[in-house]
């Protein structure tokens, strides 16, 4: 059969078609589009609001507050000239609880987390260098169900990190520390100077050597005196004095000859000195209470000749001691931050799914949040509760318009969102709901429960600035038989004034209503907080005043 | 034919087109001169450069109170002869720097760059940084540290009363100190239970100490605050508040938690994965043939301790695996019985999560404690089976 003219003609076109098209079709179809991947609930803001207006995503209000920064630029290069060690020992501690980067205010302005040390700590196995991990302890920093849920998935991670030794701080003694050394496998608890119940059990080992690469590395860990005092009730554990606990093990350590000796102490940089002091055996000395931040190099301990080394806090950084059999230098120290230069790994972020899921099966359990908190709060200023931002629209337009257009409105959306969502952990909840107590980490009687039963507490909420507002709207409304003299009081109850030079920079007056910002904008969760920008800023501003 | 010439000319224009694009996105090609000049590479003659001399990197403060703020002016001296930029780069988040009057720094000039730090933190070592860059090819980079100690005004310590193990009859006291380091006329004027509704269930005394008895000797005043339960704290987990009111200006009214728990003479533990308020086991989601285990303790204490014996009387559901170990005695008064409780793998898929999916299930043990014949507690779960493939 002939072909048709019309077709031959149109061949030499269909082909340089495409050409042209296929290579806009590969760039079109295999350019990133998470944001549809990622499955979120659908967060519903009462009609009346929705009627007002429409809020603009919280995510696009941070990302468009301040650039995303280098990480190399802000916090250095690490590992310079650095040749692969013969033996890498990485030490970290005081985690305080913080399995990720302290505070949600941009995860890029922070360091920490395990998701970012995992991926150091693959990074730097895979250059085949010889790792061995140490944690002082300091791992949580609160008590209740959830600092103990916490604790075992932070042992959990450093299992998985394979850790060789991790000491104990006080407070995570003063959870369930022997059901969770229970069922730890396998277990690197050790301490020269706490045993949980009898050291025949065996759930934690005074001192632990370990080969990697030739090296001989012999560690041993000590609570320090004011932990040990803190603990001295405690029936689980049996305990001695630091130096006591380090004259037992250490005969043992020297007996086997090793190459490196490692004394972690959960103590002040004090104490850490004067441990090494006494024991001078130890070239390596780490403190567990130092400074917030690591010094740039190991400080030399004059009385004995070892290098102490501090850790900083909430597990923002590791140090890593680079140890070489030859050559010169033969130690190397770089302070390693946990920056956003290092990509989430997998494997802790499963952790932390496991995590959130273990909330949320307790939190869902039917008995509320109580199973996590401990009971409601008593409501603040002991009226009748909250009452929700939607009926506080139906008077005060002005406040409300500036209230949607505000952060605040969005902050139950923003946990909701995170991957994984976070809209069942209280320590994420109790700063983006309305009715909690946001330093307790606690709901008052009445507070927010869930999306479901109270869809009304959804948002950083009027009331959680102004107070309860149930009798203020009960007597507004007529719901409730008030005089006159009742109404004004319930209106003034929850009136705030902003004071001339208001705010919390230096110089300025710390106000009761900046007092009552800085109960979420606290150091972890917003560092770069200041109270007069945040109030009368161009986009978004707090700013509002007057009766409506 | 026709068709590879009009190929061929597609091919031509489209690489000439995507070479077009990418020479405007990449820029002109620079000469090894111009990166070098760029990057600031020190060729030739060393002096024809800004020189960056600092009159230190780290400064120690001493000493400074908790919640204050100071601040320190490193020297920077340029004693190149080209200006010299000075870029703050970063700085740790309870610091901040200020900007110098002259940037770039004029050869031969100093000027004052300004740390301000705020200590926010504990008691305890305070180390804060900001990184520098500057355009001297010598010190591209540069660290600045001020450090310290940071005191209290005022502290409480312990901060919290904690009842181990506190049993439904103890009449245990525990103690805290509220120090005040700068003032010797430290007051509490007031210590009372928080929450009304527990008014009654604890005994709170304020005692003004000598100041050999403080924690701390670096104390100018300070109080112990004994709290002492009165027998009525219902059994599971302590959580809660006293307020403390003071004449300490920084810390006028002090919210200190008691905390602990309230246990009778048998008591389960467990890790993470019991919850006393929900009194059950927690498995979560399991696969069915992974399975899964939870070691919990059978914590005895009182004078029956030792004699009390266990047996597994009621499982729901039965499949369920419970094996109770040998009693470790840790006092005479205290013993520890290990159990271990198991989902064993292939099981059916199953939810029994205690919600409307499902009633949770249960394990009831018997025992021989003449007060305590038994003891149960919840287990919740669901059961994932494998994916099933066509």
């Amino acid at each position: 059969m002939t072909k048709h003219p019309a077709i031959r003609r149109s061949r030499p076109f269909l082909v340089v078609l495409l050409l042209f098209a296929a290579p806009m079709w590969a760039a079109f179809a295999f350019t990133d589009n998470a944001a549809s991947e990622t499955p979120h609930e659908t967060i519903r803001v009462g009609p009346k609001f929705e009627a007002r207006f429409v809020a603009k995503p919280v995510v696009e209000l941070a990302a468009g507050h301040k650039p995303k920064p280098d990480p190399i630029e802000a916090n250095g290069p690490i590992f310079v000239d650095w040749p692969k060690p013969d033996l890498a020992m990485v030490f970290t501690g005081e985690q305080m609880g913080f399995l990720e980067p302290c505070g949600c205010a941009g995860l890029e302005n922070q360091k920490g987390g395990f998701k970012r040390r995992m991926t150091m700590m693959k990074q730097l196995r895979d250059q085949g260098w010889p790792i061995v991990a140490m944690d002082t302890g300091g791992l949580v920093r609160r008590y209740g169900p959830q600092a103990q849920i916490k604790l075992g998935r932070i042992l959990e991670g450093l299992v998985e990190m394979d850790y060789s030794a991790v000491g104990f701080g006080e407070k995570e003694l003063k959870l369930d520390m022997l059901s969770e050394a229970a069922n730890l496998s396998p277990n690197p608890l050790v301490s020269a100077n706490v045993v949980l119940v009898d050291p025949e059990f065996g759930f934690t080992r005074p001192y632990r050597v370990v080969e990697k690469n030739g090296f001989k590395v012999g560690m041993t860990a000590v609570l320090g005196k004011q932990g040990i005092a803190s603990v001295a009730s405690m029936t689980d554990l049996v305990t001695v004095s630091p130096e006591e606990g380090i004259q037992q093990v250490l005969p043992k350590l020297l007996a086997e000859n090793c190459d490196e000796m490692v004394l972690l102490v959960y103590g002040e940089v004090s104490e850490a000195k004067a441990l090494s002091a006494k024991f001078p055996q130890f070239r390596w000395v780490v403190a567990g209470k130092g400074g917030d931040e690591p010094p740039k190099q190991a400080t030399p301990i004059p009385e004995s000749g070892a290098n102490l080394i501090e850790i900083g806090h909430k597990g923002m950084y590791a140090v890593v001691i680079g140890i070489y059999k030859q050559g010169q230098p033969r130690y190397r120290y770089q302070k390693v931050p946990m920056d956003h230069r290092f990509e989430d790994a997998p494997e802790m972020q499963q952790l932390m799914v496991r995590y959130q899921n273990q909330l949320k099966t307790l939190v869902t359990s039917g008995k509320g949040w109580e199973p996590l908190t401990g009971k409601p709060l008593a409501t603040p200023g002991g009226g009748s509760g909250f009452v929700g931002s939607e009926v506080c629209a139906d008077c005060h337009t002005d406040a409300c318009d500036v209230f949607m257009k505000s952060p605040h409105a969005h902050a139950t959306e923003t946990l909701v969102q995170l991957d994984p969502p976070r809209h069942f952990d209280p320590e994420c909840v109790s700063c983006h709901v309305t009715g909690w107590n946001p330093q307790g980490f606690a709901p008052y009687v009445t507070g927010y429960e869930s999306l479901e039963k109270t869809p009304h507490l959804k948002m950083q909420g009027c009331e959680n600035c102004h107070g309860p507002a149930k009798d203020h709207y009960d007597a507004e409304m007529g719901n409730i038989d008030a005089t006159d003299t009742e109404i004004e009081n319930f209106r003034a109850a929850l009136r705030m004034k902003v004071v001339e030079n208001e705010g919390n920079m230096e110089g300025q007056v710390l106000g009761d209503v900046v007092k009552n910002c800085l109960e979420c904008h606290d150091l972890d969760n917003s560092p770069d907080f200041d109270f007069q920008d945040y109030w009368d800023r161009d986009e978004n501003p707090v700013k509002h005043e007057g009766k409506y | 034919m026709r068709a590879l010439p009009i190929v061929v000319v597609s091919l031509l224009i489209g690489s000439s087109v995507g070479a077009w694009s990418a020479y405007q996105s990449v820029g002109s090609q620079r000469s090894a001169e111009e990166i070098s000049a760029l990057r600031g590479d020190t060729t030739g003659d060393e002096s024809d450069y800004p020189k960056f001399e600092i009159d230190a990197v780290q400064y120690d403060f001493g000493s400074m109170q908790r919640g204050t703020s100071r601040k320190h002016s490193f020297k920077v001296t340029n004693k190149g002869t080209k200006p010299l930029t000075v870029q703050v780069v970063s700085t740790t988040c309870k610091c901040t720097a200020g900007d110098m009057a002259k940037n770039p720094i004029p050869p031969g000039e100093t000027e004052d760059l300004t740390l301000t730090w705020v200590a926010k933190v504990n008691a305890g070592t305070f180390r804060q940084t900001a990184t520098l860059e500057t355009n001297d090819p010598r010190a591209r980079r540069v660290e600045l540290t001020v450090e310290g100690m940071v005191n209290n005004v005022s502290t409480v310590e312990p901060n919290q009363w904690f009842f181990d193990k506190l049993r439904a009859e103890d009449q245990r006291t525990e103690s805290l100190y509220v120090m005040s380091f700068e003032d010797e006329d430290l007051e509490i004027e007031s210590a009372n239970i928080e929450n009304p509704e527990d008014e009654g269930k604890y005994n709170i005394e304020v005692v003004e100490v000598p100041h050999d008895e403080l924690p701390d000797a670096k104390a100018k005043a300070g109080y112990r605050v004994d709290v002492t339960p009165l027998g009525k704290l219902p059994l599971g987990p302590i959580h809660d508040w006293v307020m403390l009111h003071t004449n300490i200006k920084e810390a006028e009214e002090l919210r200190v938690p008691i905390m602990g728990t309230v246990v009778g003479d048998i008591e389960l533990r467990g890790p993470a994965a019991y919850n006393d308020v929900t009194g059950s086991v927690h498995f979560g989601d399991v696969q069915s043939e992974e399975g899964a285990e939870v070691k919990l303790f059978l914590n005895v204490g009182g004078e029956h301790a030792a004699d009390t014996k266990f047996e597994v009387a009621e499982l729901d559901p039965e499949y369920l695996e419970v094996e109770l170990g040998e009693p470790r005695k840790l006092r005479d008064d205290l013993y520890h019985v290990p159990l271990t409780l198991r989902l064993p793998p292939g099981l059916p898929p199953a939810i029994r999560n205690g919600t409307g999916q499902g009633e949770g299930g249960s394990v009831v043990l018997k025992t021989n404690h003449p007060t305590s014949p038994e003891i149960s507690f919840g287990v919740r779960f669901v059961i994932k089976g494998a994916a099933v493939t066509k």
